[in-house]
């Protein structure tokens, strides 16, 4: 028999709060209210002799599967709803953005090219290698946020999945494994010819001199730098206009 | 059993109804609501609180964190001078939807 692991109301009470919480539809105070509502069915049905697994059970359930709750309030604040999401794609492109101003700066101080990281510069073999790094350091970043800003990723890997989570994933990683296909594609057609030495001749890594290294590092803080401040300020502007019309609102019924 | 639409529509009267009776919180309004509808309606209690709190944004009811006999902090609703208004718009409505269908269902019991 499989060693039965304790119950512990607290623990389950937070994994609970924890899938709430990957639905952008509450906030924290609604999930705090909804906590209460549970810990009374929990109160009430112990007191009808049942064991502290089955109270719990039973109480998550007259409550509602937190898929179902959280959509139904996101239906009463779509404006919530939306600002959430907006965050998110901002947040994507953003660190998308930084990335690739990461990796251009370092190719611009390695060989005084400012086309960036992404420019054809690199013989096609070494840019799939390059890009896989490039997109890890992105799902990275994406999955850092998630942790940042949620407190928690678990709820992607368990049962919040929902169909249109694995539809965009599935296009996202599609489009990226064609990406790296047909580079790798590439290279290994060019090598096939037995043109590779010439090739790495033509476009291969080349040191410049130090004046064509900082016009690198220029042009490409030139090219990302306003963009990505404009990224930040609207990801800060979302993150602070529920809390300024809160404040507003409250002061116009002071007055 | 009650279709979804159904389900969502009645929230809002019922919930303004048992508010009517005196103050409440989420937990003991959805025991109430279960208890009246003797298992007939399946709410789920956690769809309650989207109406309550559109409820409040329309002002018809206010709520408050208070402290309660348990040691634990509940949010309080109570109907405002609005919300007993709007229940009344909301009776009349039920009332005359109930009165139609029942003309065609049991004339007797109409006529009366």
């Amino acid at each position: 028999m499989e060693p039965q692991t304790r119950f512990n109301l607290d623990d389950s009470v937070a994994a609970w709060r924890e899938e709430l919480a990957q639905h952008p539809g509450l906030n924290a105070v609604d999930a705090r209210e909804l906590e209460t509502h549970l810990r009374d069915g929990f109160a009430e049905l112990k007191r009808n002799q049942l064991t502290d697994e089955e109270a719990f059970l039973i109480a998550r359930r007259r409550v509602g599967s937190p898929v179902a709750v959280a959509d139904e309030f996101a239906k009463t604040s779509p404006a919530r709803l939306w600002s959430s999401r907006v965050f998110w794609m901002v947040f994507g492109v953003l660190s998308l953005s930084l990335w690739q101003t990461t990796f251009g700066l370092w190719w611009a101080v390695a060989t005084g090219d400012s086309g960036g990281f992404l420019a054809i510069n690199l013989p096609y073999g070494e840019r799939a290698v390059g890009e896989v790094l490039f997109l890890f350091c992105v799902l990275a970043t994406g999955l850092a946020g998630l942790w940042f800003f949620n407190g928690c990723f678990t709820g992607i890997f368990r049962q919040t999945i929902s169909r249109r989570w694995i539809l965009g994933m599935a296009v996202t990683t599609g489009i990226l494994v064609t990406l790296s296909l047909q580079n790798y594609a590439i290279y290994i057609l060019d090598s096939f010819y037995s043109k590779k030495s010439a090739y790495l001749d033509t476009h291969g890594l080349h040191v410049s001199n130090l004046f064509s290294r900082i016009y690198g590092v220029v042009g490409i803080l030139e090219n990302n730098v306003a963009f990505e401040a404009f990224l930040f300020l609207c990801m800060l502007g979302l993150v602070l206009w529920p809390r300024l019309r809160r404040a507003g609102t409250k002061r116009m019924r002071a007055a | 059993m009650f279709s979804r639409e159904l389900i969502a529509a009645s929230a809002r009267p019922l919930l303004l109804s048992i508010l009517a009776e005196g103050e409440s919180y989420g937990y003991a309004l959805a025991q109430r609501a279960r208890q009246l509808s003797q298992e007939q309606v399946k709410w789920t209690d956690g769809m309650l609180y989207p109406v309550l709190h559109r409820l409040e944004e329309e002002e018809l009811i206010t709520s408050e964190w208070r402290e309660a006999e348990t040691g634990r902090e509940r949010k309080y609703y109570r109907l405002t001078r609005d919300g007993r208004r709007a229940l009344e718009k909301e009776k009349a409505q039920w009332l005359a939807a109930h009165h139609t269908l029942l003309q065609l269902w049991n004339p007797k019991l109409a006529l009366t």
